[in-house]
């Protein structure tokens, strides 16, 4: 047992490792088979009794096609649909949890673009278009959202009324709802002791670089050039001043107390909270279980986010589906797929509670039952651009920089120019290490 | 000594007590402060959300975990045997790659390691998840370092009397080594008792989920529902201590071992 | 003649190594040769790839992540084997003795190594909450400052470690009882005859008689404290996880966030190669130092 063993035991391994995975990764898929009667797709999906409703509706809809829902666990979805495509497990078609993936599985040949079918079919793109940023790579169409995106300030009224202060959607009307005015309210309305809080910012990268996303900064350009400007720095302030002010709670306390948007903004003491379009399923939710503190159904309101810019933006990546380049039956998945993201899907999605692909005159009215007025359902439902953060083939990695980064600034001492340096050798590292 | 055992058992039980309060605790109430152990509205809410599949997994649960066990037990005592008591070429060297193979994170050899299952034809089946985990090395090297501590000496005198290695297997070494086995059989049915993430890449139908694959339904896109979560955790521990309790009484009573050694 | 009894040998050999060897083989051996195989290619999930050489083996060492990641990794399985094995020691000698309700303490020092991490991570979350939490509570009311825990770059690591010997001191303890059990009580006998007392009895009989099992022990210990992730990845935050400020980012959370978030599955196996390797030199040492503390025969 000497180390001479262990290196020459070493090199044979590598040899033997090299030779090993070229037969193991040769293999394909190849189970399916067309049968008569309704053309069966497997469909590779994630937990959720929505989804499942919606697959259950077109199910129920039609006699084409049969979709066989392969339900995978929510957590770690991401994980376990890799090594399925890794895997050659065969499939039609699946959904998308972290966007940004798509441009790995495209890169990696899993994913089939649909131009063709589109055209083929005459697809109906309206509820495609909103979102064409975020389903095309290189010109081409590769996925079909079901459920929008974008984000919203939701707002305590009570905690306004109570304070004596204007709702932020009174300044959206006077046109005056930018970040600088956004932290002017949130530090009044304060108690300064953590008792009460502004707002509410949760841990996720794009909620923290809004003001930098709204001005289409994309940190990492698709062809590899470092893309930041002022608005980054803007928004790593944003949050360190309102921490130090005790405007907002510290992310750290946020990830070590496990505490969720939801739960903060229940209890009544959060008064405003930029959070995206599934939120009034948990205020439903909330009011059913009578959870809601201090504050009643009424008493909430959703209006846009602050904007520094000329045109007002959201921001936000919809969910979306694609097909399988492996698939044998494309056209029934594109079936399946395109019903889920047209009229009839967007309606099913609606009624549960959630923002559709498609926003239709249908949609509108099943979404009243699950915000507080009309004020707010026209925010919710306003047409306006929504865009999809840092949505390149770096994207999730870029998403790590920042929230490093971020947490390097919160917990130091930095002066603005060591904080730009720090995101750019992250964002560096990541062109120089990306394959 | 007592003073040390009942401070611990208390740092012990503070985190459990917790767990257990929150199984009848709502989520809002979960994450209230000042915590009281006693939970102010108690619910069986998060009970009854198990009820429905949850029966189905604790079978599928005991039934994978089980065969791990009873395979793990061959696999372990003979490959050890080999490796303590048997004279051969390369003994060392193979066992060190033993040792190795369970050195490299299983994070990083799923892939691989899924692509072998697959062309196996074993996806998505309860024989998948059983076979890549009944192999761990180590439960053959936990039997082979109590092997060792088991005297040649006592093996020689019964290969003189002309008895085969499988004989001296079996008749002799088997029955000196229960404290280890029942140690292996507690540890194996715990690891795979909580293992989550075999059971993910491995499984997928509805009717073949395992328990811990059962608590993270409670994890959704965005939300995670702690108080189902925490019962089924207090549920899931019940089988374990189970075994546990029963095989500890094997190495508190001092064993058969006396008679036969030294 | 001679050729046949060895034939004969090498069978016998074979039978007993056969039933692991097989799947350990195809299941546990053919993934881990093909992910060093992997990580001389740029693969990422695809079909295709190709040879690269070692250049993921120079990223590797030329990236802050990685290399702060190995030290994080150091420090975590330095501290957490050594608490995690003292106190298992220490527990399993006081329960090996007449103790009363000695199967109650073990039973509940083993209970945290069989209960979920999920749940484990939220009991932490819950009782070392910095504002309201009862551990500050009670550090408060000793008169001693509440302490950061999880949400300090300096706290974060030492509480993971923590919970770490907290889960699994009494997994260690129970193996240390079933090595207190091979011991012949004869040994003891002799001694009590001698007159020895009883921490000479511990020095000369229980610690050299103990160390097959030690030696399994902290072997297992390190390899498991290399491959620490469960904890981090629940207590920190999920995949977003491994802070404050990457202050608890192991060496396999790490490995994980490039394997499936960034899809840089070649260099995620060439970080999973050196793990390997450096294992392998910690092992042989520990494997040939063994032959100078570690005593098998029975005396």
């Amino acid at each position: 047992m000497s180390f001479r063993f262990l290196s020459r035991g070493v090199v044979l391994i590598a040899v033997l490792g090299v030779l090993a995975t070229v037969p193991l990764f040769a293999s394909g898929a190849k189970e399916a088979t067309a049968a008569a009667g309704p053309q069966s797709i497997q469909f590779v999906m994630w937990q959720d009794p929505t989804y499942a409703n919606v697959v259950q509706a077109y199910n129920d809809s039609q006699s084409r096609v049969k979709v066989d829902p392969q339900i995978v666990t929510s957590a770690d979805y991401e994980t376990k649909l890799t090594t399925m495509l890794a895997g050659g497990v065969y499939m039609d078609a699946f959904m998308e949890k972290r966007q940004t993936d798509m441009f790995a599985q495209y890169e990696n040949g899993y994913i089939e673009p649909l131009d063709g079918l589109i055209k083929k079919y005459k697809y109906d793109t309206t509820g495609l278009d909103n979102y064409k940023a975020a389903v095309t790579i290189d010109g081409k169409t590769l996925a079909i959202p079901f459920r929008g995106a974008r984000y919203y300030i939701y707002y305590n009224k009570k905690m306004f009324a109570d304070a004596g202060i204007d709702t932020p959607d009174k300044y959206v009307q006077r046109g005056d709802w930018t970040w600088k005015k956004f932290m002017e309210v949130a530090e009044k309305i304060s108690s300064g002791d953590g008792k009460k809080y502004g707002a509410f910012f949760y841990t996720w990268g794009q909620v923290n670089m809004f003001p930098a996303i709204q001005a289409n900064v994309s940190f990492i350009t698709p062809d590899g050039k470092i893309d930041i400007n002022d608005t980054v720095l803007q928004s790593f302030k944003m949050r360190k001043e309102l921490e130090q002010k005790k405007a907002i709670m510290p992310y750290v306390d946020i990830v070590a107390t496990k505490l969720h948007y939801s739960q903060a903004f229940y209890n009544g003491n959060v008064a405003m909270l930029p959070i995206g379009e599934w939120f009034p399923g948990f205020m439903l939710d909330g009011k059913k279980k009578d959870l809601l503190k201090g504050f009643t159904w009424d008493d909430w309101g959703v209006t846009r986010l602050p904007d520094d810019q000329s045109t007002y933006a959201s921001v936000g990546a919809p969910t979306f589906n694609n097909i399988y380049s492996g698939s044998k039956f494309k056209d029934a998945a594109f079936d399946f797929i395109g019903w889920m993201g047209g009229a009839q899907g967007s309606a099913i999605v609606a009624k549960n509670g959630f923002l559709p692909g498609m926003i239709t005159p249908d949609v509108v009215s099943a979404l009243k039952s699950v915000l507080p007025d009309n004020e707010s359902l026209k925010y919710f439902t306003e047409n306006v651009p929504v865009i999809p953060p840092y949505y390149t083939r770096y994207g999730s990695r870029v998403e790590q920089a920042i929230l490093s980064t971020m947490q390097q600034y919160l917990l130091n001492d930095m002066s603005d120019a060591e904080v730009m340096a720090a995101l750019k050798s992250k964002l560096q590292d990541i062109i120089n290490t990306t394959n | 000594m007592y003073v040390i055992l009942l401070l611990a058992a208390v740092a012990v039980i503070g985190p459990l007590l917790v767990v257990a309060s929150s199984s009848f605790k709502r989520q809002d109430e979960i994450f209230s402060y000042p915590m009281t152990i006693i939970p102010r509205i108690p619910v069986l809410s998060n009970f009854a959300q198990l009820s429905a599949h949850f029966p189905l997994y604790i079978w599928n649960s005991i039934k994978v975990t089980t065969s791990i066990v009873v395979l793990q037990f061959v696999t372990a005592t003979t490959g050890a045997y080999a490796f303590s008591k048997l004279v051969w070429r390369f003994r060392d060297t193979l066992f060190i790659l033993y040792i190795a193979s369970i050195m490299v994170p299983i994070q990083s050899i799923i892939i691989p390691q899924f692509i072998i299952v697959r062309n196996l034809g074993l996806y998505n089946t309860h024989t998948a998840v059983v076979l890549v985990s009944a192999f761990t090395a180590f439960g053959v090297f936990l039997c082979r370092q109590y092997f060792l501590t088991i005297p040649d000496s006592l093996l020689e005198a019964a290969r003189i009397d002309g008895a085969s290695e499988y004989r001296i297997f079996s008749q002799i070494v088997l029955p000196l080594s229960i404290p280890v086995i029942v140690t292996v059989i507690i540890f194996s049915f715990r690891y795979f008792w909580n293992d989550f993430f075999t059971a993910l890449i491995y499984l997928t139908s509805v009717s073949l989920k395992t328990l811990p694959l059962g608590m993270a339904d409670f994890v959704s896109q965005y939300n995670i529902e702690y108080g189902p979560q925490m019962a089924a955790a207090l549920i899931s521990i019940i089988p374990v201590l189970i075994v546990f309790l029963v095989g500890q009484r094997y190495f508190v009573e001092g064993v058969v071992a006396s008679g036969i050694k030294g | 003649m001679a050729d046949h009894r060895s034939i004969k040998k090498a069978l016998v050999v074979a039978s007993f190594l056969l039933p692991s060897f097989v799947g350990f083989f195809v299941f546990v051996l053919l993934p881990v040769v093909s992910t060093i195989g992997l990580s001389f290619t740029n693969y990422s999930g695809g079909r295709t790839f190709r040879l690269i050489g070692i250049a993921n083996y120079l990223s590797a060492f030329r990236s802050t992540a990685f290399l702060s990641s190995l030290w994080i990794t150091a420090r975590f399985v330095v501290f957490s084997v050594f608490f995690q094995l003292a106190l298992a020691f220490v527990f399993a000698i006081m329960l090996n003795g007449k103790v009363l309700a000695r199967t109650f303490f073990r039973g509940l020092y083993f209970l945290p190594s069989i209960l979920s991490s999920i749940a484990i991570g939220l009991a932490f979350a819950l009782v070392l909450n910095p504002g309201e939490g009862p551990v500050n509570m009670l550090l408060k009311s000793l008169g001693m400052a509440g302490q950061p825990w999880l949400t300090s770059t300096k706290t974060a690591l030492g509480t993971i470690i923590f919970v770490s010997v907290w889960q699994s001191f009494g997994y260690y303890m129970v193996l240390f009882l079933a090595g207190l059990q091979s011991i012949n009580p004869s040994l003891y006998e002799s001694a009590d005859l001698d007159g020895a007392g009883l921490f000479r009895k511990l020095l000369s009989i229980t610690i050299p008689m103990l160390t097959p099992t030690t030696f399994f022990c902290v072997t297992t210990a390190v390899i498991k404290g290399f491959q620490v992730f469960d904890l981090v990845y629940i207590m920190t935050g999920g995949q977003q996880g491994g802070g404050p400020d990457g202050s608890t980012t192991v060496l396999v959370f790490d490995i994980y966030r490039n394997a499936f978030m960034s899809f840089r599955m070649g260099y995620a196996s060439a970080e999973a190669t050196v793990l390997l390797l450096l294992l392998l030199v910690v092992t042989t040492i520990q494997y040939r130092s063994q032959r100078g503390w570690v005593s098998y025969d029975a005396a």
